[in-house]
């Protein structure tokens, strides 16, 4: 049992009582798992996901964990054969299937779904043992949807990045070999205005914003959102209508509190985006955009309009 | 619009993102199944992170198709499919005419043969000379002729019917007194069952299961639907607040309604009144929402929930076991 398994032990006594009805949901003795093992990956879960916790939240934790999928994943990490022919009978068909679903590309699909399945199984070694991306799965939600989510994973990660790896001969084909020259910083806007556009941001429900970034900035549409989200299409059209007022309502409140009059409030609002000075480095590496912006040292009423 | 949109992606690109969250997050939250606490520091992650949203969106599982629970009515052919299998049968019965115009010939000329050769059958001695006269072949004509059919049979002792008219106004058609004997005992026997059918006919109608039975559907809100003129207008029917429908079966009486969270609901009086129904078995009862219900015949059946899992009974739903 690893180490930070045992301190958990301790700290989730009840588990002995739980413990063998869960063993026998997993069916975790099919592969090979011992019921003691099958305990210790419980507390370890328990430990990671619920450090400092009531003992009725950890029984409801652990009952609804996907208890089958749990055991099957691990036995997989561990190397049992049976657990593996299972695992491929029932998720093969699926792997490829969403592979083929994320990619919307057979080959390309099929390329991702076997550097998936390279890595649940485990390429790699650590102290002489294979080291399987499923000994992470831990059973909160379905097997299903986080193999899904691991593709999708690795496709951004990967895919992505050997786009960026265009080759000379496809830049050409494509129009992009004379490149425009990176145009001259502009530095004449008011800050005011993207500080009080951050304070708005900030103002908002994470989810609300989950909802302006996803149309704004990925330009998803009201029906993918929906989808995300689980409601219907018209109440995110109405959402991003109210929360495009709401949003533009509370700018213009910040400006007017950061000394701009009406009219320049009302200016600012209409500026040309592409005349704002962007450092989206500089916001990256800075702990919070007020900071930053308190650094700067500007005073209500300061500023260009 | 524009201006804010631009706007706001600018500032939104430039938030901090932080570390990203578990694989296992990201599907929590793309099941749906994810905690309140977690839900609020994920989305404040993806709001931020451009990769994460993608990762998530990707992610999603795919959902099922919307099922059809009732037939829609076949959609008419556009116009001028019509015209064209008009004007296509037109000149196929054309073809046809001049293809067989020499058959059509043929028998009217034998149709004027057989009336000319059955004259001497008429035996009226006013007419017999004319027509002996005319009858008789030239040498000629006989050499012309195509062939001689046989005299046609007349019918004997036909019955003769006759119309009679009473003051109703109402036609009676009376058999002749020959036949009235023998067509007597068909009349009576006839009459009740027509009577008897018509009965059938009309009791059929009422209890006609496609009379009554409403057709089904889930509305794009996740609410159950019904209609009971075939399509025509559609009347929501309350089953479970807060629960958001996503597969329906109906047969019969027998309606089944899946929902999130594997919320699963039974009418067995064509949706009168609706039972929870738990889904147990030895592993656990599903999270995921329910995406399908097929029933082959009111026994069987099968369900299938988001994450791929699929249940099936074999008693009518009484008991789902996990396949």
């Amino acid at each position: 049992m690893p180490a930070r398994n045992q301190a958990s032990t301790e700290a989730a006594p009840e588990l002995d009582a739980l413990s063998p009805e869960l063993y026998r949901k997993s069916r975790a003795e099919e592969f090979g798992i011992s019921a003691g093992d099958f305990e210790s990956i419980l507390r370890e879960l328990i430990g990671k996901n619920l450090p400092a916790s009531s003992v009725p939240e950890r029984q409801e934790f652990c009952s609804r964990l996907h208890l089958e999928d749990l055991a099957l994943a691990r036995a997989c990490a561990m190397g049992n054969d049976r657990a593996w022919e299972a695992f491929m009978l029932r998720f093969r068909e699926k792997l490829y299937d969403a592979a083929r679903q994320i990619t919307r590309d057979d080959s390309t699909g099929r390329e991702l779904a076997d550097s998936v399945y390279a890595d649940l199984y485990g390429t790699q070694t650590r102290d002489g043992k294979r080291v399987s991306k499923l000994a992470s799965y831990g059973g909160r939600g379905s097997l299903a949807g986080w193999l899904r989510t691991v593709l999708a994973q690795e496709y951004i990660n990967h895919y992505r990045k050997h786009r960026r790896l265009v080759s000379l001969d496809r830049e050409c084909e494509e129009g992009a070999q004379f490149p425009a020259p990176a145009a001259p910083q502009v530095t004449t806007i008011d800050e005011r205005l993207e500080f009080a556009t951050d304070s708005a941001l900030r103002s908002l429900d994470p989810e609300d914003r989950f909802i302006i970034a996803s149309y704004f900035l990925d330009e998803r549409t009201l029906a993918e959102i929906a989808r995300a989200l689980s409601v219907h299409e018209s109440t995110i059209s109405r959402k991003v209508e109210k929360l495009t007022k709401a949003l533009r309502k509370q700018i213009f409140k910040g400006l007017l509190g950061l000394g701009m009059s009406r009219r320049q409030a009302e200016e600012a609002l209409t500026t040309d985006i592409r005349d704002l000075r962007l450092d989206i480095g500089a916001s990256l590496a800075q702990d919070s955009v007020t900071r930053a912006f308190s650094n700067k040292g500007l005073n209500p009423g300061e500023g260009g309009s | 619009m524009d201006t804010l949109k631009k706007l706001a992606s600018r500032r939104l690109n430039s938030q901090p993102v932080g570390q990203h969250p578990d694989p296992e997050l990201l599907t929590l939250l793309a099941e749906n199944s994810i905690s309140r606490r977690d839900r609020s520091k994920i989305f404040e992650h993806l709001s931020a992170c451009s990769d994460c949203r993608n990762i998530f969106y990707l992610a999603l599982p795919e959902t099922a198709d919307n099922q059809q629970a009732f037939a829609l009515p076949r959609k008419q052919p556009r116009f001028g499919f019509r015209w064209a299998t008009l004007a296509a049968s037109v000149i196929i019965v054309g073809a046809v005419l001049i293809s067989n115009r020499a058959m059509f010939t043929e028998h009217s000329v034998q149709n004027r043969d057989i009336a000319t050769y059955s004259a001497p059958e008429v035996t009226s001695p006013k007419t017999e000379a004319a027509v002996q006269e005319r009858t008789e072949p030239t040498p000629a004509a006989d050499e012309t002729r195509p062939r001689v059919r046989p005299p046609a049979k007349h019918m004997t002792a036909a019955p003769q019917a006759s119309l009679q008219f009473d003051q109703s106004g109402e036609v009676h058609f009376a058999a002749a007194p020959a036949a009235r004997d023998a067509n007597a005992a068909f009349a009576q026997s006839d009459r009740p069952a027509t009577a008897k059918t018509k009965q059938l006919d009309s009791r059929n109608i009422v209890s006609s299961p496609s009379a009554i039975m409403p057709a089904w559907r889930i509305s794009s809100e996740g609410s159950p639907e019904r209609s009971f003129d075939g399509g025509h207008s559609w009347q929501p029917v309350s089953v479970q607040d807060g629960v958001r429908f996503q597969a329906i079966s109906a047969m019969g009486h027998d309606v089944w309604l899946g929902g999130n969270a594997g919320n699963l609901y039974h009418s067995a009086d064509a949706g009168q009144s609706w039972d929870k129904v738990v889904l147990t078995s030895d592993s656990m009862a599903p999270e995921s929402n329910i995406v399908r219900i097929d029933f082959s015949d009111p026994q069987d059946g099968l369900l299938t929930t988001a994450n791929g899992r699929i249940w099936s009974t074999s008693d009518g739903g009484k008991n789902w076991q996990l396949k």
